[in-house]
């Protein structure tokens, strides 16, 4: 083994195989020199023969070429840049261990590490950096991964402050949220208002819209791809802090130093304590509450081999406890409970076979439950009466998959693979408790006709080709299979990108990508929320399907400090499901789902403009999108296609980080979207008053809706606005960060609903309401 | 839905509620509203209006369609044709009545409508009253206290019931206006509804309570009535049981009605949805921001053409059943209150 110490750098490389008279390979890992963790997405490249490429999700890279003395330049934003320069003459291995960049009280210079989307095939793919995130200034201080990804171009929230995702005209279901390669099926906390990624525990957020390379499926909007830190594997860091509704902490460290290492993270609310006046007042209490915790622990076998462990457990849980009823020698209680939990544990083994050849074993379960229920109890000195009702609905996925990454040589980049998921669905069982003294207890469960179980396999193949100096293409597809309830699908997806190099500094993209999705989720209102269910497709209830096309033209300006990007997209899609008018939502319980739902299609297509400042004081983004979403049901709107709830026609944000002083850092956030569509009575009748059991003569006029989401609420806009003072400790680094969110305090729309007030005579009118105004957030964060 | 309060709440804190200015469609096609709600040995009777334009106020009989040509089927069979009466209602001229268990189709046409059409029935429904106990109480100053049991044979599929209990009660006129229920011999008697409790753990006040796991509470007291589906004993036979308090009267003595309704899934639908569309118009939240519209059967039309079947079980406090008329319920005119 050959150990160079460099400027920025520390190589360390081992000479193996035979000389090769044709070719040969250089490849390894890029990692971080202070805690071992591996770099993705890092630049490894040899300026001479103008040839290179980006480390993958696990750090790795492999270049092949002639025989020659080299120069090899590795960079990452961040980081100091490492070059060397040695004469390849065999297959090498290089792990190259890049230093942080040290960003000093004098060196105001802040550098975005913001990848560069200009050169690479794949369009519509946005990385921010973690660091980034938790500077955005957001509702509470809470920091958000997914709060900022609704900054980028064509995604929406859905409801103000949520972290709702409506991805390029797409429903919450259809984006496929992956930590650590396994799926995650509610990404909410508090219902929806916070996600449930605890940016300490984080390393990267990869978020793709459109071209979406082979290796991922079965959603037809968007991929999140979360990936954990894999722990210091030199020494002992930690962070943690406290803000207004919760605290989170984070330790990482090595288990053995130089081998294994661990990450454990943990956050917490205390919004439950924080409502503790009101049970003072009204005797109610209300205890909403939520936790996250990520642990994983990183294993180097060998130079060539690496183990990951990860897991993640996370819960909410709300409690309504009433006031007791005041009868003189009785005793009462009641609760109310709903919650959620998802819970992932992974198992990869990431294996280096020859110099090529990069291989990612995966298998994890992965599950997520919803339940409510209440529990009553009366006492009295005759009798208990004791009644228990829970509903629940979970979704259990156990996953094996096998990711192989061949790089022949630069100018092809194979990457193939197969991944298999067990389904079990357990929709909505629910079970009946009743115990009265003197009587034999009723005890009732009823679940689905067992356990539905269904089955999905996947194969895939993508090649991404250097055909021309300027004219790169990626051509994947994806094969899958699905089986549930006797009833089977299948599917053969396309997936087609390219790039043409116009000039240094122009890039022209076009992608095509089919996709099926074979899970649906069922929401009974225009948010998700946790009591919505997943089911998966059956007889007489086929998969999403859909396509999507995009054209882009990427710009990259002064050295890659300023990029920009056009990208336009279609997309069609069908598939969808809606309850009936007048469904009964518990009979999805029973597996009657094709008779209580309607399928209906879509589409959707826009335009974005990006404009992303990626090096210097100021950094930050601005991003317009023009898009247009329609939907079509036969039985609503007359059968005609109409706007989608969440179309909107303009929305523009603004993002803006400036470095005041090396202790002080200004952020700032302006969102605009034009009005969402609302669905307005366009007519007035009267019920008769003839026929007893219709009798409601309390109600005023009945509404008839008219064309389905005809209409538009106002216009929504608002600024945030944060600022953080960080200080040198002599323990390590403290930062206390104060914020506003919706700082001129806009009344933006949470939602529209009409009122008639027969008292006054009023005529009917529409009514806004806004849930989010001017909030203030303060929090204090350590480091070490 | 006090389980969302936390959400009402989170408005409460930081929300506020404002007037807005939409755009509204403009144009807006007329349509029939028919409603008509049939049981068994009913004759048809149907009410037909039609819907204006939001924001136009015409008088009520404005809104009356009195031209409409109303054509009932049975299982594709014609099986007659309503005729106006007056104020927009129409009654079958002949003597045919629903049967349970027979699906009917409904198609009202009139000028410058388009036509709508419907269907529904009138479920089968088959209950027993078994028993009528006293239970002692010990509060000397309370009314009666009794427990009575009923049975009922469920039908294959889904299927929704209400459930009333009254009482028969003696009715006179104040001085001052109005009507009493006042012990006294020789008044007017009707029935009143009671006060109930039951455990059972699918008895709803609401029908949009039933079955939603939004509403996962059941509720033990009841005014008025309880709903309630099948979720808990499709397709078997179940008993249920209720507790009540009397009140008493010794003029006319204790005589109970429990009233057992089956309701079609078009009527259970509808109330339902008026419920829905209650709570959107009057107390709209996160939760319920999305339109709710009245449910109708109705194609290209408004209203409700569904069916139900009643069991009225009457019994006296010592499990006697009783005639109506030998009671003499709703006989005569009701007259003043004894001074």
């Amino acid at each position: 083994m050959r150990v160079s110490w460099l400027s920025g750098c520390i190589l360390f490389t081992t000479q193996v195989g035979v000389v090769a008279a044709q070719s040969v390979t250089i490849s390894g890992y890029v990692e971080d020199s202070t805690s071992l963790e591996r770099i993705p997405g890092a630049s490894v490249f040899i300026p001479a023969l103008e040839i290179g490429g980006t480390t993958n999700q696990y750090g790795f890279y492999s270049i092949t070429t002639k025989p020659a003395t080299i120069q090899i330049l590795v960079s990452h934003v961040g980081y100091e840049p490492a070059l060397s320069r040695f004469e390849l003459t065999k297959d090498t291995t290089l792990i190259v261990r890049l230093v942080p960049r040290i960003v000093r009280m004098d060196d105001l210079e802040v550098v975005a590490d913001r990848e560069s989307g200009f050169d690479e095939v794949q369009m519509s793919r946005h990385e921010i950096p973690i660091e980034e995130i938790e500077t955005l200034p957001v509702i509470l201080g809470e920091i958000d991964i997914q709060k900022a990804l609704q900054l980028l171009p064509s995604v929406q929230s859905g409801i103000e402050g949520t972290s709702g995702l409506y991805v390029r005209g797409g429903r919450a279901d259809q984006n496929l949220i992956l930590l650590d390669g396994l799926t995650l099926y509610n990404p909410n906390h508090l219902f929806g208002l916070f996600s449930v990624f605890h940016s300490a525990a984080m390393k990267r957020v990869e978020f793709i819209k459109g071209g979406f390379p082979a290796r991922y499926g079965g959603r037809l909007s968007s991929v999140v791809n979360y990936t954990m830190k894999e722990g210091n594997l030199k020494k002992l860091e930690g962070e943690g802090g406290v803000g207004l509704i919760s605290s989170r902490i984070m330790f990482e460290g090595p288990i053995v130093k130089d081998r294994a290492s661990y990450l454990i993270a943990g956050r917490r609310t205390y919004i439950d304590q924080l409502l503790r006046p009101i049970h003072w007042f009204s005797g109610n209490r209300y205890k909403p509450a939520f936790y996250d915790l990520n642990a994983k622990v990183n294993y180097i076998l060998s130079p060539r081999d690496r183990i990951y462990l990860s897991g993640y457990a996370g819960q909410d849980r709300f409690t309504y406890e009433r006031k007791p009823i005041p009868v003189p020698g009785a005793d009462d209680h009641y609760t109310y409970k709903l919650g959620w939990h998802n819970r992932l544990a992974s198992l990869r083994w990431n294996r280096l076979i020859g110099d090529r050849l990069f291989a990612n074993t995966l298998i994890g379960v992965t599950q997520y439950r919803f339940y409510s229920g209440t529990h009553s109890l009366e006492e009295t000195e005759d009798e208990t009466i004791q009644y228990d009702q829970t509903w629940h609905s979970e979704i259990t996925d156990w996953t094996a998959k096998i990711d192989f990454e061949f790089i022949p040589n630069s100018k092809h980049y194979i990457r193939f693979g197969s991944e298999a998921i067990l389904h079990h669905f357990t929709p909505g069982s629910t079970q009946t408790r009743l115990d009265e003294s003197g009587r034999p207890p009723l005890n009732l469960l009823q679940t689905p006709t067992g356990t539905l179980k269904s089955r999905e396999i996947a194969l895939y193949a993508e090649n991404e080709i250097q055909l021309h100096r300027a004219f790169r293409v990626s051509m994947g597809i994806r094969v899958s299979g699905y089986d549930a309830d006797d009833k089977r699908y299948g599917s053969i997806e396309p997936r087609l990108g390219g790039r043409v190099r116009v000039n240094e500094r122009t890039a022209l993209k076009a992608s095509y990508a089919r996709s099926k999705q074979y899970l649906h989720l069922l929401t009974g209102s225009g948010a998700a929320f946790p009591t919505d269910l997943w089911i998966p497709s059956m007889d007489r209830i086929p998969p999403q399907q859909g396509y999507q096309v995009a054209f882009g033209i990427h710009q990259s300006y002064r050295n890659g400090r300023y990029e920009v990007s056009v990208e336009s997209y279609f997309k069609r899609m069908k598939g969808h499901l809606e309850y009936k008018m007048g469904a009964d939502r518990l009979q999805s319980a029973f597996l009657n789902w094709p008779d209580i739902v309607e399928i209906g299609k879509g589409s959707s297509y826009g335009a974005e403009l990006f404009v992303n400042k990626k090096r210097g004081r100021l950094t930050g983004w601005m991003s317009y999108t023009w898009a247009r979403t329609t939907r079509q049901f036969e039985s609503l709107n007359n059968g005609r296609s109409f706007p989608d709830g969440f179309d909107r026609r303009h929305d523009i944000s603004v993002v803006l980080q400036y470095q005041l002083s090396g202790r002080t850092h200004l952020s700032a956030v302006w969102a605009y979207g034009s009005g969402y569509p609302v669905w307005v009575p366009s007519g007035r009748y009267v019920s008769s008053g003839e026929f007893p059991l219709l009798d409601y003569s309390y109600l005023p006029d009945l509404l008839d809706f008219g064309p389905v989401n005809s209409a538009r609420a106002p216009s929504s806009h608002r600024l945030d606005i944060g600022v953080h003072f960080k200080k040198e400790k002599s323990w390590g680094e403290r930062t206390i960060s104060l914020g506003l969110y919706n700082a001129y305090n806009r009344k933006n729309p949470t939602f529209v609903y009409p009122k008639s007030d027969e008292a006054t005579g009023a005529p009917l009118s529409f009514r806004q309401v806004s849930v989010l105004q001017l909030i203030p957030a303060v929090s204090w964060e350590w480091k070490f | 839905m006090r389980e969302w309060k936390f959400i009402l709440l989170i408005g409460v804190l930081c929300g506020c509620e404002s007037v807005v200015d939409l755009d509204l469609p403009g144009d807006y096609q007329s349509k029939l509203v028919i409603e008509s709600v049939f049981s068994p040995d009913s004759l048809w009777k149907v009410h037909v209006g039609k819907s204006v334009l939001i924001g136009v106020n015409l008088p009520a009989n404005e809104l009356i369609v009195p031209n409409a040509e109303i054509v009932i089927f049975d299982e594709d069979r014609f099986r007659d044709t309503l005729h106006h009466i007056s104020d927009g209602v129409y009654r079958s001229m002949r003597d045919h009545r629903p049967v349970s268990g027979t699906r009917y189709r409904m198609q009202v046409s009139a000028p410058g409508f388009t036509e709508a059409e419907a269907s529904s029935w009138a479920p089968p429904l088959q209950s027993e009253f078994l028993e009528i106990k006293s239970i002692p109480y010990e509060d000397p100053y309370s009314e009666e206290r009794y427990s009575i049991r009923f049975r009922l044979a469920d039908r294959p599929g889904k299927n929704y019931y209400s459930i009333t209990l009254d009482q028969v009660m003696p009715y006179c006129e104040p001085v001052d206006g109005g009507m009493s229920i006042e012990d006294g011999a020789g008044y007017w008697t009707d029935y009143w509804f009671l006060l109930f409790q039951s455990t059972w753990p699918s008895f709803y006040v609401y029908p949009e309570a039933v079955d939603d796991p939004l509403y996962p509470d059941f509720d033990n007291t009841f005014i008025g009535g309880a709903y309630f589906s099948d979720r808990l004993f499709e397709a078997t036979t179940v008993e249920f049981e209720m507790t009540f308090e009397s009140r008493s009267f010794e003029s006319i003595g204790s005589y109970f009605m429990v009233t057992i309704t089956a309701l079609s899934e078009d009527l259970f639908a509808y109330q339902r949805s008026i419920g829905h569309y209650d709570l959107y118009v009057n107390e709209p939240n996160l939760t319920r921001n999305t339109p709710v519209t009245v449910y109708t059967n109705f194609r290209n039309g408004l209203g409700l053409f569904a069916g139900y079947t009643v069991e009225s079980h009457r019994f006296d406090a010592n499990g006697n059943e009783w005639e109506e008329d030998v009671v003499g319920v709703g006989v005569g005119e009701i007259g003043p209150c004894q001074e």
